[in-house]
């Protein structure tokens, strides 16, 4: 054998010639290659164990169609888009948040608090004041600033302590405050300043000067810095309580005698007082007059 | 559907065997693939034997595996498109896998898969010993020369379906055969 050599043409000539019955050189390998080759017939009745005439056709898969999936696209945008608004207009109310939450936020809520001023507005025809609020919208943390002026102009401690009170519980505001409150406050701010000067003509003097202080916080706004610049005074007078006064605009005008004519404009947060404002002061003067003169 | 089957066979046992007669596989193939009983039975008649020695390398039981496979191909042969050439490398290719698959099974089991000579009962005792000798082969050499020898395959057809090349299908041959030889001449091997 090992004077045979066995190559690989050798190989594949065996191969080849192994039906054939040729003789090769490795008679041994080639028979035993034949014995494999060689299989049994099988006899003539036997059959195969299937046909393909008796193999069912398979039935044709329908494409599955479900209105799962849309539906469950609809559902995913609408949270999604639930989830993002809220989670925007909490940044923009708390300020806590990253920075681009806040900031969309604040874009946000002064983008839908135009539309409801202007929509507010459209109602009290008031355009000046109109102008004054838009200004003092960028000040969403601070909306009782919007709000507060009004009686502020009434009394200059009062104006200081709702300052204050602004400044000092700025954080406690933010945190505390609940979000139907901060998100209502914007609403009504629109709606008050066309009121305040109704309610300030008690001395009509005020007017004027009842809508400077408006203007100084609508161009500063009611940063802390400003709160505290004109807080100090006020700041002995402020108590525990104030926290909740802030977060209501009526409370701040409590401490004048003048706040007994007001509780019947609280509900003024209603536009639809305001166009007959100048004319329900009337009645009111009288009794204010007749005060003073007593 | 034994009689069903028997009378088809029988209503073209003719044309068929002429088919036969003239090895025109590449016609029975076609006739098989539109559905022809008749066909069908016929290259079943003509591979099934060589696909029963070929399975018995992976398992005792090479018939029951052969019928599988031949369910197989009868349930997916109007898919198939080709000639006869193309049809013996393809059905090879459905016995290949559907040993793979009983050899896994059979790993998992922890089944021993070796032959053994009781198993090749009706044999010629010549040629278990020359089965007995192609088993001991390396896995790959045993299936290369197997589907040359027994299945009559060249080189390019086994290359696609062990999924090789055409020359490592020659070298592997020749390796197999070469050691094959040696055995033979040895006595049997270690055996």
């Amino acid at each position: 054998m090992s004077e045979k050599e066995f190559s690989l043409e050798k190989s594949e000539e065996l191969i080849a010639h192994l039906k054939s019955g040729a003789t090769s050189e490795f008679e041994q390998l080639r028979s035993a290659l034949n014995l494999l080759a060689h299989v049994p017939e099988i006899s003539p009745v036997a059959t195969p164990p299937i046909l393909p005439s008796s193999v069912t056709q398979p039935v044709p898969v329908v494409p599955f169609k479900s209105p799962k999936p849309r539906r469950t696209i609809v559902t995913s945008i609408v949270v999604v888009g639930l989830f993002a608004s809220g989670s925007l207009a909490a940044a923009a109310v708390t300020g806590i948040g990253p920075a681009i939450f806040v900031n969309a936020g604040h874009s946000a809520a002064k983008f839908v608090k135009n539309v409801v001023g202007g929509v507010g507005h459209v109602v009290t025809g008031n355009t000046s004041d109109s102008n004054q609020n838009q200004a003092s919208n960028p000040v969403i943390p601070g909306v009782s600033a919007t709000i507060l002026p009004t009686p502020i102009s009434n009394s200059n401690e009062d104006s200081n302590a709702n300052s204050d009170s602004n400044s000092n519980s700025n954080e406690e505001s933010n945190q505390n405050n609940s979000d139907q409150t901060s998100l209502i406050l914007p609403l009504i701010s629109n709606l008050i300043p066309p009121l305040a000067p109704s309610i300030l003509t008690n001395s009509g003097s005020h007017e004027n000067e009842s809508q400077k202080p408006n203007s100084t916080h609508e161009t500063q706004g009611p940063s802390s810095e400003d709160s505290n610049q004109t807080a100090p005074k006020v700041e002995k007078s402020q108590s525990p309580s104030e926290d909740q006064n802030q977060s209501e605009p009526h409370p701040v005008v409590q401490p004048t005698p003048e706040a007994s004519a007001i509780p019947s404009s609280e509900p003024t947060a209603e536009p639809s007082i305001m166009p007959s404002v100048n004319p329900s002061i009337l009645p009111t003067e009288p009794t204010d007059q007749n005060e003073s003169e007593n | 559907m034994q009689e069903k089957d028997g009378n088809s066979a029988g209503q073209s046992e003719k044309s068929t065997d002429a088919l036969v007669d003239a090895l025109d596989f590449d016609k029975l193939v076609e006739e098989a693939v539109h559905g022809s009983d008749s066909a069908f039975t016929l290259l079943w008649r003509n591979y099934q034997p060589k696909m029963v020695r070929y399975l018995a390398m992976f398992t005792n039981e090479p018939e029951d595996l052969c019928s599988e496979v031949w369910i197989k191909i009868a349930t997916s042969i109007r898919s198939f498109q080709g000639d006869s050439k193309a049809f013996r490398g393809w059905i090879y290719t459905i016995a290949r896998n559907a040993a793979t698959d009983l050899a896994r099974k059979k790993a998992r089991s922890g089944t021993n898969v070796e032959l053994n000579e009781t198993d090749w009962i009706g044999e010629n005792s010549t040629m278990v010993e020359v089965m007995d000798l192609v088993k001991r082969l390396p896995q790959e050499y045993a299936e290369i020369i197997m589907l040359r020898v027994v299945g009559d395959l060249d080189a390019s057809e086994v290359a696609e379906i062990v999924g090789k090349t055409q020359g490592n299908v020659r070298v592997l041959t020749h390796r197999g055969l070469k050691q094959l030889n040696e055995m033979l001449v040895n006595g049997g091997g270690d055996k």
